[in-house]
């Protein structure tokens, strides 16, 4: 029954992760805690009367918990497994419960604290091992993290998810290569893991390796060919491989499965950009906006298209947008100055680069190098 | 309108400009039969057939417009002709309006493909011009064909010979395309309607700061007010037209009345401090003459010597910054030292003479002057970099704008194309570069100005600036966190001038009125004398061109004045700058002081460096030079460190100077020193800057019998 609990609960961590725009059917997770509740574990373990009342309030204190978890009310869930701690230090599964609760409330130390002394005791418990590490992995501890899921493998957990995990770390290191190695021991597990896929195709994509990185997301969509995410990333993997026909097609898909992907909309107006679409692209920007008003990118792309277009005023418009959205976008206030160079606006575009300058941009300072004739001025 | 014609004047615009001599005359008739069409109005059109081709057959641009007049007259009555289409044609090409001639010499070549021998060539040429490579190309490849040699047909006509390059031609179209396909970005700007005017003006020539621009015009009001009869217009006059730094304007241009002649005067070549001109004339044969600037008036034209000027023509000069080199074009066929030129107008230098005199040419090798052509040779200040024009491989038409740089050791490095639009399929002849290197000066013919040639001033702009998408993807599927596409910052190479503009006045301490002053630029490390220049002496105006790299002395010196003394020491990264520096100048008279800027000494103590003799031979020359002065050498110091020690060590290293004068002869009796320490701040002792200034040897005259 535990088994079942954790598992459950692990794949509702992962699908918690992934995108907001995708719904979580919380009742699924909630049931198998439900048979988690066990009244006949804690009664059980009566073996004298006065310990037997106080284990049994304990065990009321437990099953509240699991109840409370059961109806999402983390907090509460809490305060029930602490009393049933308090009543009986020994209700190791008390510190499970109220650790799984804490996760849930993303407090991932206090999950660690706990999960910590239920292995303590319960030291085979591979999935517990597991969910410890998960912690570990979200507050960055990769080394850590990396401890936890080897040992809840030796333990045998070999889930498929502690790899994809293992992978993830690779790839937030920037070791591409081995990232690959880890996601490809998923596939191992679980040849349907899209996850695994999707994540192994970007690691190839970092690597510039772009024939296999477009070969492992159609195989994610193949698996599961509802994510927007997915085609998302397939389109930009065609477009830096310069197939901007191809990319705005996978965009078009993207958005096809959520119109509001403004990420998509935007790549597929990068896409028709480089294409040499400027108007079109102009179009799609817009629509990104439309979707999210508050996306400086969009705004800053869409001045991009407008200084090629040579309307730099327009242009100069844009990234002024960009800049009201996001005051510290070096890149924004580059492209103004250069607008405004292109307008004789000589000031204003000197502005704009030594802000990006102090901002961090080191080529800034190359382009200031025109502008003490101007300050003079 | 009077018509003086001055045997062998010929103006700078035909012997830079007229590409078309190349071409025979070729003998096309317009056969009357095929002419008439209808009786009325046929004798008029015939008359103006007959005037135009007296004209036709001179061969010359005025001429060409002359009978371009007629057989547009002509063209009324009959516009089929192909004879006379070809004309108007050939005519267009010859004139400012090129592009015009390509639907004449399209009809008439339809009206009748075989209308005359170079047709295909001609068509080539007009779309070569305007751009239409390809089609040129093809039109150029009729041509080879038809001549049935690739490489170059001579064709014998009136008895001249005309050589055919066509292959060099599609190379050039081919040029064409590439550069067209990678434009440089600039700004191209008229200067105005102060400066420009519906004649041809154009050999604009700059001081390095911009502030001054001599030029060619070609304007009503030249000297003489008389027609050169080879192109029809005004002989050539300097025109001169000042930078109003508050109206950030041009001043109206001012005709150089004092300079010019009836004949062609046009400008060639101008120091970067504006002190020296150079300029051109037709007489005797292609000569090139130096004025110099004193005060508000410019001497009188000196022909330069014969090391410079031959029997032959000579026609761009320019002079280095530190005035030791000049270089120049010429078509002898050998420089002064018996090396043989290239071929066609080669760029050659003199060196100046310990005598003053520039001495014997050399010409300038592989990879600078080709077979080709060479032009309008520029050395920019910044001591590195040569500007010239050729009509070498490379050009995409004529002649076009290229730039070479030296290492330093005397090899200059493959010259580059300078890229489309300031060159074109047209001949791009005279241009100049600003010290900042971020502005150039030419004249062009483009549309939108006020006629004919104009000057312009170009801004380059450099490499296009970084343009990033921004773009993001959530490439772990089990994150909502966004990963950015990192961003691959290019680094373009960009061409860095290293070079320091120092400039200002020279005034007298108590008048505050100019000053006329020898400037003298030292290298410090080297002591060796850069050059010598002089402040203007109506204005007090000098400046000069110091290239990065070096620790240089200034010492400023007029005759009854102490001298002046100035260290600016410019690392060999330090880009381009412009410092203005007022220098005051001191009469000798008791009390007058110098602070000796140029005395190094080692740290923390009183051992005099090696730098510091330069400075401390100036010393012993003014000592000499006024044998009954006595003088008092002072050392200051910042107020770092305990008094006594300061004291100590102030006078130490003003008895060190003391020593130095002594071993130089000068009598010890006329010498005392003192250490001050930092008893006389002449500036703050908060800052570096300050406390630098307030380290110093001070040179005090005590008496002068």
């Amino acid at each position: 029954m535990k088994k079942l609990l954790t598992l459950l609960f692990s794949v509702f961590v992962m699908f918690g992760m992934y995108a907001q725009n995708v719904t979580i059917d919380t009742s699924q997770i909630v049931i198998p805690i439900k048979i988690g509740v066990d009244g006949e574990a804690a009664v059980s373990d009566t073996s004298s009367t006065l310990i037997v009342s106080e284990d049994q309030q304990a065990n009321i204190a437990y099953n509240e918990g699991v109840e409370f978890y059961s109806k999402n009310q983390y907090e509460a869930a809490i305060q029930s497994y602490t009393r049933a701690l308090q009543l009986n230090p020994d209700m190791v599964k008390a510190y499970f419960g109220r650790g799984a609760s804490y996760m849930q409330l993303k407090k991932y130390e206090e999950a660690i604290i706990d999960l910590s002394k239920y292995i303590t005791t319960e030291q085979d418990d591979g999935n517990a091992i597991y969910l410890k590490g998960y912690s570990e992995y979200y507050l960055d501890k990769y080394d850590d993290a990396r401890a936890s899921f080897n040992l809840a493998i030796a333990k045998g957990h070999k889930d498929v998810n502690i790899y994809y995990f293992m992978g993830v770390m690779k790839f937030n290191e920037e070791k591409y290569q081995e990232a690959i190695d880890e996601f490809t021991k998923a596939i191992e597990v679980d040849s349907k893991h899209f996850f695994s896929y999707n994540d192994r195709a970007s690691s190839y994509r970092m690597l510039e390796m772009y024939d296999k990185s477009i070969a492992d997301y159609d195989k994610a969509i193949e698996i599961n060919s509802d994510m927007a995410m997915i085609y998302n990333n397939l389109g930009s993997v065609k477009r830096l491989n310069k197939d901007y026909e191809g990319a705005v097609v996978e965009y078009n898909n993207a958005i096809k499965k959520d119109p509001n992907y403004h990420l998509a909309i935007n790549n597929k107006g990068i896409a028709l950009y480089e294409a040499g679409k400027y108007e079109e692209a102009i179009e799609a920007f817009n629509q990104a906006l439309k979707v999210n008003r508050d996306y400086a990118y969009s705004y800053n792309n869409m001045g991009l298209c407008y200084y090629k277009l040579k309307d730099y005023k327009s242009a100069v418009d844009a990234f002024t947008k960009a800049i009201d959205l996001d005051p510290e976008y070096a890149y924004a206030y580059i492209h103004r100055g250069s607008a405004n160079e292109m307008l004789r606006n000589m000031e204003e575009a000197c502005d704009d680069w030594e802000k990006a300058k102090d901002l961090g941009l080191g080529v800034a300072e190359e382009y200031c190098s025109v502008c003490t004739e101007y300050k003079k001025q | 309108m009077k018509i003086k014609i001055y045997h062998l004047v010929i103006s700078l615009t035909i012997i830079l400009g007229f590409q078309m001599q190349i071409f025979a005359q070729q003998p096309v008739v317009i056969n009357k039969k095929e002419f008439k069409q209808s009786s009325n109005g046929y004798k008029d059109a015939m008359s103006s057939i007959k005037i135009a081709d007296t004209y036709y057959i001179m061969n010359q641009p005025g001429a060409y417009r002359m009978a371009l007049k007629e057989y547009l007259k002509a063209y009324e009555y009959n516009q089929h002709n192909a004879e006379l289409n070809y004309k108007i044609g050939a005519c267009y090409l010859y004139s400012t309006e090129k592009p015009k001639a390509i639907d004449f010499l399209q009809n008439a070549y339809k009206a009748k493909p075989g209308v005359a021998l170079d047709i295909h060539y001609l068509l080539g040429w007009a779309l070569h011009l305007n751009y239409e490579f390809d089609e040129a190309i093809k039109y150029y490849r009729m041509f080879q064909v038809e001549q049935g040699d690739s490489e170059s047909k001579k064709s014998k006509s009136k008895g001249e010979v005309v050589v055919y390059d066509v292959d060099k031609r599609i190379k050039e179209c081919e040029t064409g395309k590439n550069l067209i396909a990678n434009p440089i970005r600039v700004f191209i700007d008229n200067l105005g309607s102060s400066v420009n005017s519906k004649y041809p003006d154009y050999g604009p020539v700059i001081t390095t700061d911009q502030s001054v621009v001599v030029f060619t015009s070609r304007r009503e009001g030249s000297t003489g007010e008389q027609i050169d009869p080879n192109d029809l217009l005004y002989y050539e006059d300097l025109y001169v037209a000042y930078f109003d730094d508050t109206k950030k304007e041009w001043s109206q241009a001012i005709n150089m009345r004092s300079l010019n002649t009836e004949g062609h005067d046009a400008s060639v070549g101008l120091s970067p401090d504006g002190q020296i001109l150079y300029t051109y004339k037709g007489v005797p044969d292609g000569t090139i003459f130096e004025s110099l600037l004193k005060g508000d008036n410019w001497s009188k034209p000196k022909e330069l010597n014969s090391n410079i000027n031959t029997k032959l023509q000579e026609t761009s000069a320019s002079i280095s910054y530190d005035g030791k080199y000049l270089y120049f074009i010429s078509d002898r066929p050998k420089d002064g030292q018996g090396n043989t030129s290239i071929g066609g107008k080669d760029i050659f230098v003199c060196e100046k003479q310990k005598n003053g005199n520039w001495g014997p040419s050399k010409v300038l090798g592989a990879p600078i002057n080709t077979k080709y052509d060479e032009e309008g040779v520029f050395m920019h200040p910044d001591g590195v970099t040569m500007y010239f024009c050729s009509k070498r491989d490379g050009s995409m038409g004529g002649y076009d704008i290229f730039y070479s740089e030296n290492d330093g050791a005397g090899n200059w490095s493959e010259p580059i194309n300078i890229g489309y639009p300031v060159n074109t399929p047209d001949d791009d002849v005279f241009f100049v570069v600003a010290g900042n290197a971020r502005y150039a000066y030419y004249s062009s013919a483009r549309e939108g100005g006020y006629g004919l040639q104009d000057l312009y001033r170009i801004t380059f702009l450099g490499p296009e600036k970084m343009m990033v998408m921004g773009t993001e993807d959530i490439l772990i599927a089990s994150s909502t966190a966004t990963i950015q596409q990192k961003v691959e910052q290019e680094v373009v190479e960009v061409k860095k001038v290293r070079l320091t503009i120092m400039k200002g006045t020279v005034t007298d301490a108590l008048s505050g009125l100019p000053v006329e002053a020898t400037i003298e630029i030292i290298d410090n490390e080297k002591n060796e004398l850069i050059t010598t220049l002089t402040s203007n002496s109506s204005t007090g105006k000098y400046l000069v061109s110091l290239p990065s790299g070096k620790n240089y002395g200034i010492a400023v010196k007029s005759d009854g004045y102490l001298f002046y003394s100035e260290n600016i020491n410019i690392p060999e990264a330090t880009a381009y700058q412009e410092v203005t520096k007022d220098i005051v100048l001191s009469k000798v008279g008791i009390g007058s002081k110098i602070v000796l800027k140029n005395i190094f000494f080692d740290y923390g103590k009183e051992t005099l460096r090696e730098t510091s003799f330069p400075e401390l031979d100036r010393l012993v020359t003014l000592l000499e030079s006024y044998p009954n002065m006595t003088i008092e050498i002072g050392g200051h110091t910042d107020n770092h460190g305990s008094l006594k020690l300061n004291t100590e060590l102030s006078e130490a290293r003003a008895k060190s100077v003391v020593d130095y004068l002594v071993s130089k002869g000068i009598n010890v009796s006329r010498l005392s020193y003192k250490g001050y320490a930092y008893s006389q701040p002449i500036a703050t002792n908060d800052t570096e800057e300050g406390r630098q200034q307030n380290r110093r040897v001070e040179f005090k005259v005590v008496s002068i019998k």
